[in-house]
């Protein structure tokens, strides 16, 4: 058990060059955009000479390049993130009240993926080239190709349009969640099942595997504890790698769901030029993501002790 | 059996051999069908439509498919199937401009990594591991803050995105082929490290690219869709099929074919670009069959 802490440390460490690069990638948005940054604090209102030169050293746009991207690196550290420039709140009150339902929806996402997609794999690998192998795996396509937003439009043309059974927006009730929930997880469903699929194909030709069968022990045994097992690894890898994928997703069916979470909160950033506030939801998604791609690689170290060592 | 057996030389027979392998898969048929009806819409649109896809006809608003207009009408009264016909060239264009910004830059940096590796090496991988771990909707929402809305700066936000794809998969692929014995002679009888680079490694890494673009693109065109569909992309009245599908979401209870037909389209699009790039891919690489 000791490497698994020498491979969380490691993993840990390796996390803050990409978190590094990323600030700064964030940071200079700020100077990427065409014209003075002023401007868009501005939005034309008309000042004078010497406000603009307060400002100017109020936002320490001023200073040289790096010394203002320390600036901004020590003031996230601090917990300034700015604040808005729309609404004049601070940027991470903004988003403290919102990340947790972005949080919930992607969770909420991945487990549906994982509950259904896993399942649906080992059964279509199991029972190859059956009608339930090819139903399965023509769903699994649907669901990797279906645009989110639209399969959103036509669940809400249904349930709410048409029958009336679930509300079209807001996340007030339990009722709220099935249907964003139902779509975040919709595209990691197929993923899932789709690469379960073969991963246990490969894992059922396996010597161990045929040693087991021949040891007498029953199919449901060898499936799902010699064969799933080892299935599995590819799967929580993948799974991680296209977690940014599934949560960019969320950005989309927030906005079809009027669901008050970063994604919302980001887009309409963009829409408005909000400098601050596109800095800071990209940055709190992109901690997310680095923060569940690490829990998922130390969930592989630990389902494959051979990676700690390496 | 003769017939292959004489034609067993060069580009000729190996065509043959991904046609016949591919023909066996019904599923990737009908991608193919896709692939070429696409692109067979996209350039006969104008002889395709019924009607001008942006004029308006304010006396047949929101009117249900009919024969005059076999997907209904907008709320200004135009069509949706001369529009969706129309917008099958926007997604085209988007699908295919974006993967070629991806592969161009994606391939020069995998090359260039893999190739020459150290800190060079060290250096490209990182800043694609930094591209990597933003969410591509999150990157290509940044991307379109510093350029600006419309079509052609999607493309670049989405082809940015893909660029770490194309360079890991190239970069692994030289790191094996750079080992070969034939990269060695090349090498040995005094190739310069631009010819060895351009005419021994990268013919030899052409197959897997191709894949991964045919694999891509349906990607490309859902992204461009989704930034669409959130108002980044094309605007209106151009006939983009996401933003379509976000248009017609003020009509759900009385119109629901605003809505619907585009995001169809997307998705048959899509469906059909996916089973051909699985196809594609058993045929050309068998090792990779999923």
């Amino acid at each position: 058990m000791k490497g698994i802490y020498a491979y969380i440390v490691r993993r840990l460490l390796l996390a803050i060059p990409i978190l590094l690069g990323v600030t700064v990638l964030i940071f200079s948005i700020m100077h990427l955009i065409p014209g003075d940054p002023l401007d868009y604090v501005l939005r034309g209102r008309p000042v004078t000479p010497e406000t603009l030169q307060l400002m100017k050293e109020k936002l320490g746009l001023n200073l040289p390049l790096h010394v203002q991207y320390l600036r901004y690196l020590s003031g996230l550290l601090r917990g300034d993130w700015g604040e808005s420039i729309r609404t004049r709140v601070s940027v991470l009150t903004e988003l403290s009240s919102r990340y947790v339902n972005t949080l919930q929806l992607a969770v909420l996402g991945i487990a549906i993926s994982l509950l259904i997609g896993i399942p649906l794999g080992v059964i279509a690998a199991v029972k190859q080239n059956s009608v339930f192998d090819y139903l399965s795996m023509i769903g699994a396509l649907f669901g990797v190709s279906i645009p989110g937003f639209w399969f959103a439009i036509v669940l809400i043309m249904m349930f709410s349009v048409g029958l009336h059974w679930l509300p079209a927006s807001g996340n007030d009730s339990v009722l709220c969640y099935i249907m964003p929930a139902l779509t975040v997880g919709l595209g990691g469903t197929g993923f899932v099942a789709r690469l379960t699929r073969s991963s246990m194909l490969e894992v059922l030709r396996q010597d161990y595997v045929r040693t087991a069968r021949a040891k007498g022990l029953r199919e449901r045994i060898v499936v799902y504890k010699h064969a799933l097992k080892n299935a599995i690894i590819p799967v929580i890898t993948m799974v991680g790698i296209q977690f940014g994928y599934l949560l960019g997703g969320t950005v989309i069916i927030e906005m079809v769901f009027a669901w008050p979470g970063i994604g919302r909160l980001l887009v309409v950033a963009v829409w408005a030029h909000d400098i601050p506030v596109i800095q800071g939801c990209a940055l709190s998604f992109t901690l997310i993501f680095i923060l569940i791609s690490l829990t998922v690689d130390i969930a592989y170290a630990y389902l494959n002790p051979q990676i700690r060592y390496e | 059996m003769f017939k292959r057996i004489e034609k067993a030389h060069g580009h000729v027979d190996e065509l043959a051999e991904v046609w016949r392998r591919l023909k066996k898969n019904k599923a990737s048929l009908f991608g193919l069908l896709v692939f070429i009806f696409m692109p067979i819409m996209a350039i006969f649109s104008p002889y395709i439509a019924l009607h001008d896809p942006i004029e308006m006809h304010l006396d047949e608003t929101l009117l249900p498919p009919s024969w005059k207009y076999p997907f209904g009408t907008d709320d200004f009264g135009r069509c949706i199937f001369s529009r969706v016909v129309f917008g099958s060239r926007l997604s085209l264009e988007v699908g295919i401009i974006a993967v070629l910004i991806a592969m161009i830059f994606g391939v020069l940096l995998g090359l260039i990594s893999g190739y020459f590796g150290g800190k060079l090496d060290t250096l490209i991988m990182r800043c694609m591991d930094i591209l990597l771990s933003f969410p591509w909707i999150v990157l290509c929402l940044l991307i379109v803050t510093i350029l600006g809305t419309g079509l052609v700066n999607v493309m670049i936000a989405v082809g940015i995105g893909t660029i770490p794809e194309f360079s890991r998969l190239v970069r692994s692929e030289v790191l094996i082929i750079k080992e070969k014995q034939y990269i060695k002679a090349a090498i040995a009888t005094g190739a310069s490290e631009k010819r060895t680079l351009f005419r021994h490694i990268l013919p030899n890494c052409l197959a897997s690219i191709i894949i991964l673009a045919t694999l891509t693109i349906p990607g490309a065109i859902l992204s461009a869709a989704a930034l669409g569909f959130i108002g980044m992309g094309a605007q209106p009245p151009t006939p983009e099929w996401g933003r379509m599908c976000s248009d017609g979401r003020a009509f759900l209870h009385n119109a629901w074919w605003i809505s619907t037909f585009p995001g169809l389209m997307i998705f048959l699009t899509v469906i059909g670009l996916n089973l051909l790039g699985d196809g594609l891919r058993d045929a050309l690489d068998p090792r990779l069959r999923a």
